[in-house]
């Protein structure tokens, strides 16, 4: 009953904080799940995935009832994410919990202090402007995130998200509403691998599920709001926050 | 100009439809979880295929809705996404 209930918790908090950022939440449950709910990563990722899915159902809504979603780009960058999605999770079978907490605490620090510097005054990229570069920079850099998006449980967003906004010059309310929409097509197809190798755990995922469509419903429409410095300091203080956590136990483990 | 010619609000309606439907079914399994139901744990599995035949419908949409708009390769691009989705299936079942 206990653990149920935290489940809710997990889901609710990764709801809200991953709607209002415009992440699908991975970051927020695969710690949660580990750290607090004491579940194995292994466990943790195929169901965040998962969750993620349903949050781009109630996330990108408010998003898109806002204007805040680019559909070409979302067309575009799905296609390439979901291929590196597909690696990621075959690749997840082979690679040590150990290493794939550290990968996450790299991916962490190096999208915080991306964020954090601030932007340079960049030309907004478009397909029709230059296509050749636009479509190089988008599905090179779809792809490697999906792969290690998959890995360690993640839409791969928080690191689209600098991406869209430092390389492309999308405005961070249609990176992030973007995002939002195209993290439930990449994370669909890790989870349909999960599925159906059978290592999604069902006493889990009912109330994640619960608490991430509830919590990203009011997590979206407060992110379509959120001021671009709020924005800006969340990610930096969350992820310098679960980089410590997440990197702390594999770090004693190898030293 | 292309939000005029690309029907969000059919996206937006379909995803709407989508959060009620996903919400209810879950929280009826979150209920029958706590109260130790036996055929709990397979009502789930019946979920998961519900969120993941609701993402492939989404697409569909999201596809014809650029085939009418006049973009094309992104409407090509929509149905690679589905048949990418099937193919998975396909390959763990068939193959």
């Amino acid at each position: 009953m206990f653990e149920q209930l935290l489940y809710i918790l997990c889901g609710l908090s990764a709801g809200l904080l991953g709607g209002y950022l415009g992440l699908g939440g991975g970051i927020i449950m695969v710690p949660f799940l580990t750290v607090v709910a004491g579940v194995d990563i292994k466990i943790a990722v195929p169901i965040s995935i998962t969750a993620i899915v349903v949050n781009s159902f109630s996330a990108s809504n408010e998003y898109l009832k806002k204007g805040m979603v680019d559909l070409e780009l979302v067309i575009i960058l799905s296609v390439f994410m979901v291929l590196g999605n597909i690696t990621g999770s075959f690749l997840s079978s082979y690679i040590p919990s150990t290493y794939v907490s550290l990968i996450l605490t790299v991916i962490l620090l190096y999208a915080a202090f991306s964020l954090l510097k601030g932007r340079k005054p960049v030309e907004r990229m478009t397909f029709k402007d230059n296509r050749t570069r636009y479509l190089l920079v988008c599905t090179v850099l779809s792809y490697l995130t999906g792969a290690v998006g998959a890995l360690v449980g993640i839409g791969g967003c928080v690191i689209i998200i600098p991406v869209l906004y430092l390389i492309i010059g999308l405005p961070l309310s249609t990176a992030r509403g973007t995002c939002s929409l195209m993290l439930g097509f990449s994370a669909a197809a890790a989870s349909t691998v999960y599925f159906l190798n059978g290592q999604i755990d069902v006493s889990i995922l009912p109330g994640v599920v619960l608490g991430i469509i509830l919590g990203a419903k009011f997590g979206g429409y407060l992110g379509t709001m959120a001021k671009p410095l709020v924005v800006k300091i969340l990610f930096f203080i969350i992820m310098l926050y679960l980089a410590y956590r997440l990197s702390y136990q594999p770090i004693q483990e190898l030293l | 100009m292309r939000e005029k010619v690309f029907n969000v609000e059919l996206l937006i309606k379909v995803q709407r439809v989508t959060w009620y439907l996903v919400l209810i079914y879950f929280a009826v399994v979150y209920a029958l979880f706590l109260l130790d139901f036996a055929g709990a744990s397979d009502l789930v599995a019946y979920g998961i295929v519900l969120i993941l035949a609701a993402t492939a419908a989404k697409l569909v949409v999201m596809a014809e809705q650029f085939r009418k708009a006049g973009l094309l390769r992104f409407s090509i691009l929509a149905y690679v996404l589905v048949l990418m989705l099937a193919a998975i299936v396909v390959q763990r079942y068939f193959l």
